[in-house]
């Protein structure tokens, strides 16, 4: 009633200084989210998207670029992420970029990475789908190399030694041309050899293509990955595969060129008959060979199935046709 | 009850109330009331005119309050008439028991001042719905300050009712019932709690109200110098039926010993 | 027998008070709505609620999150997840803490305010008097009451937040040598609205429940000074446990709704 005018004003002071914190923490949280600043939606494609939530970050190039707004099942194994982006940044973000699933830290929350794409594309458009990029997979296919590699490094390992013996001790070519299956046997490993040989050799050529399109030495790789000890693992990894895979082209061609003599060249026959554990040791070379070779297919067909090299494989078996 | 006209004329014959040529403006007849097992009135009876001072006295529990109560619609008996200035209180709505209310000033026992605002604000607190009563005035104040003279405190205007002493917050309770200028006051233990001083100060207050405003007063009390003092006519209330009713001179000078009791020194 | 009897009777007791609390809150919801307003009378109780409350809040809110965050550093540092207290503390203060502290701080001071002076305007016949001099006191003296409540919780919550979220700030600041603006920008990143609109909400119920329980408490005072002080305790004891529930509940309710 006759309350002293002053304690209404105090009151007014209070539910406005009230008022306006609480508006100004919506709007804080709400800034965080990208809710007020001007948007623009781009879309990608997942395969899993690893815990990731609406309203989870969107970083380009490691600045917080907006928040998801939707996540929808598209079909049974595809999955349809909606980003609502900071509209100032439309202009960077070209055509060709990337995004992948990443985490914000060992056990921070989900979030989207952008990563700027190499060449000197087109800025997105607003409801562009950008390509996506599978860690989890990418993870899968650098553990099928290392094993393939480790596999050529025993095989060349094994097929030098072939070789050195071949060199040397000259008994055993007796003892092959005598025995008939084993003669046999050595062509066709060899066949396989050179088979699996180009094979590889284009898969990693491909492979070596598609790593420096990502601008492997740039951010994108490395960010994607992390820490840089990954990327090493994963740089060594192909050069060894690589020098390896030169190791049996070489090789191959060394025993291509014995299987042709022995095919043709009688002179050497007594010579080969006389040592018979050269023969022996040649015979268990070739099985290790074979098994070799075997897992060395294996791993080449774990690498046609790869996200990186599918595509490449595919563009082989058209052409094939 | 709410549903039936407001008089009964074939039970309580309108004849039975004037006295005198007075009018009656309160009547109760039959009035029931109990509190769980507790029976506090069964069957009461009371008629106030017009320009009259009755008092009812009772002991403590003996209804009196309750009685008073459901004068006002405070309480609702559980069977009984009850008619205040021509209207049956249980037909009333909430409008028209305000209405009504704007008429009957009511003392409470312990004054009820409202110890969060000034004497001032006090008594304005019955203008707020009822201004038009007095004409609309655009300044209380006036008012206010006639009401205070009334009972001679208009120095403490702005005082708070905490500092106030006891006879003072009845005086300020007294101007307050005052303000709407009713035409029944109902005094509930007006000199309860005070010194005899003070209570004689207040029932000289009360006789001069009644004789500047011509109100009708209902007094409720136990005290017999204040019975003897104001009243004109005097009912006990035993039992909760009215036991007997006269002059104090009569009653006092009855032999029933239920009546000697009040008025035993 | 006897024991088995009083059991009943307290049985019968719990639900017939629940009954008339719920009638209570009905005549509320009734009154309210229904003029005349009384604005002047609402202004001065959000003032007393508001206001008067505020320094308490501020003071406990402050300590809250002194403390909050004390008691965290030493387990947070163990796991190298120090840099996490602002989003923890800030989630934690304005989902729960926040909350139900100032609405538990408010319970004792309002509540048992508003169950004594209620009580006592009951006893000496203020209320009564209320009634007979055309003022409906229960739109007066209650409905404005609870409705101050409602309104201002909210708005204490806010303020009993943030000065929560500076005292960890500040614990942070000369402990971790995080910047107050670090520390603020985290809690904002970490906080969405699916923790800002549900206690908010909460708040108002929990407002409601707070004068509610007092003005009940208060308007059915029974006689006596014994009875005031009856009403004064009850008040905060029943407005108390009121809380936890309906906090129970919200938890429930915004979990459906925030799936977050």
């Amino acid at each position: 009633m006759g309350t002293p005018k002053l304690s209404f004003v105090k009151l007014g002071l209070f539910v406005v200084t009230g008022s306006v914190l609480l508006i100004l923490a919506a709007y804080l949280i709400g800034s965080e989210q990208k809710m007020f600043s001007r948007t623009f939606e781009l879309t990608t494609v997942f395969n899993n998207v690893g815990g990731l939530q609406v309203g989870n970050n969107v970083r380009y190039a490691g600045i917080n670029a907006g928040t998801v707004r939707a996540i929808t099942m598209e079909t049974d194994t595809t999955i349809r992420v909606y980003m609502r982006i900071d509209t100032e940044l439309q202009s960077h973000i070209k055509k060709d970029a990337l995004a992948m699933v990443g985490s914000d830290g060992l056990v921070g929350s989900m979030l989207i990475n952008i990563i700027p794409g190499n060449g000197p594309a087109q800025p997105v458009d607003s409801g562009d789908e950008i390509r996506s990029f599978s860690r989890i997979s990418t993870q899968d296919m650098l553990t099928t190399l290392n094993v393939t590699n480790e596999n050529a490094a025993l095989l060349t390992a094994d097929l030098l030694t072939i070789t050195q013996s071949i060199r040397t001790g000259s008994g055993v070519l007796g003892k092959l041309l005598n025995d008939s299956t084993l003669a046999r046997d050595l062509q066709e490993s060899v066949r396989n050899l050179k088979l699996t040989t180009a094979q590889s050799n284009e898969a990693l050529t491909r492979l070596n293509r598609k790593i420096s399109e990502l601008r492997f030495e740039d951010s994108a790789l490395a960010l994607l990955l992390d820490d840089p000890e990954f990327s090493e693992q994963i740089r060594s990894l192909v050069s060894g595969l690589d020098s390896s895979g030169q190791d049996i082209r070489r090789l191959t061609r060394r025993l291509d060129g014995l299987a042709g003599s022995l095919e043709a060249g009688e002179g050497t026959l007594g010579v080969l008959l006389r040592d018979s554990t050269a023969a022996r040791n040649l015979q268990s070379s070739l099985q290790h060979l074979d098994s070799g070779l075997q897992k060395f297919d294996q791993n080449m067909e774990a690498l046609k199935h790869n996200w990186l090299t599918r595509g490449y494989f595919r563009k082989l078996e058209r052409q094939q046709q | 009850m709410t549903s039936e006209p407001m008089t009964q004329p074939e039970t309580y014959p309108k004849t039975d109330e004037t006295r005198k040529g007075k009018e009656a403006v309160i009547r109760i007849r039959d009035l029931y009331k109990s509190f769980g097992p507790v029976q506090v009135l069964r069957g009461f009876n009371l008629t106030l005119y017009e320009r009259e001072n009755l008092v009812v006295m009772g002991k403590s529990g003996s209804g009196k309050s309750v009685m008073i109560k459901c004068l006002v619609g405070l309480m609702d008996p559980d069977s009984g008439y009850v008619e205040v200035l021509g209207q049956e209180i249980s037909g009333l709505g909430r409008q028209q028991l305000d209405q009504l209310r704007s008429d009957i000033g009511f003392l409470f026992q312990g004054s009820a001042l409202y110890d969060s605002m000034t004497v001032r604000e006090n008594l304005e607190f019955p203008l707020r719905r009822h201004r038009e009563k007095l004409g609309n005035p655009k300044d209380t104040l006036p008012l206010v300050e006639e009401a205070l003279e009334n009972v001679g405190l208009a120095h403490a205007i702005d005082m708070m009712p905490a500092e106030l002493s006891g006879g003072m917050k009845r005086r300020i309770a007294l101007a307050r019932t005052l303000i709407l200028k009713p035409r029944v006051i109902l005094y509930d233990e007006p000199t309860s709690g005070l010194d005899p001083i003070t209570a004689k100060e207040i029932i000289g207050l009360m006789r001069r109200i009644q004789q500047k405003y011509g109100t009708a007063s209902l007094i409720i009390t136990h005290d017999v110098d204040c019975a003897r003092v104001v009243s004109e006519r005097i009912l006990l209330l035993v039992d909760g039926v009215n036991y007997a009713e006269g002059s104090y001179a009569e009653l006092a000078g009855n032999a029933d010993p239920k009546v000697e009791a009040f008025f035993k020194k | 027998m006897n024991n088995v009897a009083s059991i009943k009777d307290r049985v019968y007791l719990f639900l017939a008070e629940i009954g008339e609390l719920a009638a209570f809150a009905g005549r509320f919801f009734r009154e309210v709505a229904r003029p005349p307003y009384e604005f002047r009378e609402l202004l001065r109780q959000c003032y007393q609620v508001g206001n008067r409350s505020l320094t308490l809040v501020l003071v406990t809110g402050f300590i809250i999150g002194l403390v909050l965050t004390l008691q965290s550093r030493p387990t947070l540092i163990e796991f190298g997840a120090v840099s996490w207290m602002p989003n923890m503390v800030g989630i934690s203060i304005v989902r729960e803490i926040g909350p139900v502290i100032t609405a538990l701080i408010c319970a004792g001071r309002i509540a048992s305010g508003m169950g004594a002076e209620l009580g006592s305007m009951r006893v000496t016949e203020q209320i009564d008097a209320m009634e007979v001099s055309g003022t409906n006191p229960f739109k007066y003296l209650v409905a404005t009451r609870i409705l101050a409540t409602t309104l201002m919780l909210p708005l204490l919550v806010v303020f009993g937040d943030l000065i929560a979220l500076f005292g960890s700030a500040l614990v942070e600041n000369l402990k971790g040598a995080v910047s107050f603006r670090l520390y603020f920008n985290t809690v904002f990143e970490a906080l969405s609205y699916g923790d800002l609109i549900p206690a908010t909400v909460k708040s108002f119920f929990f407002g409601f429940v707070i004068g509610l329980v007092g003005t009940y408490k208060g308007y059915y005072c029974k006689k006596g000074t014994a009875g005031v002080g009856k009403a004064a305790n009850t008040a905060v004891v029943i407005a108390s446990l009121l809380l936890f529930f309906v906090d129970f509940v919200a938890v429930f309710v915004s979990d459906i709704f925030y799936d977050l």
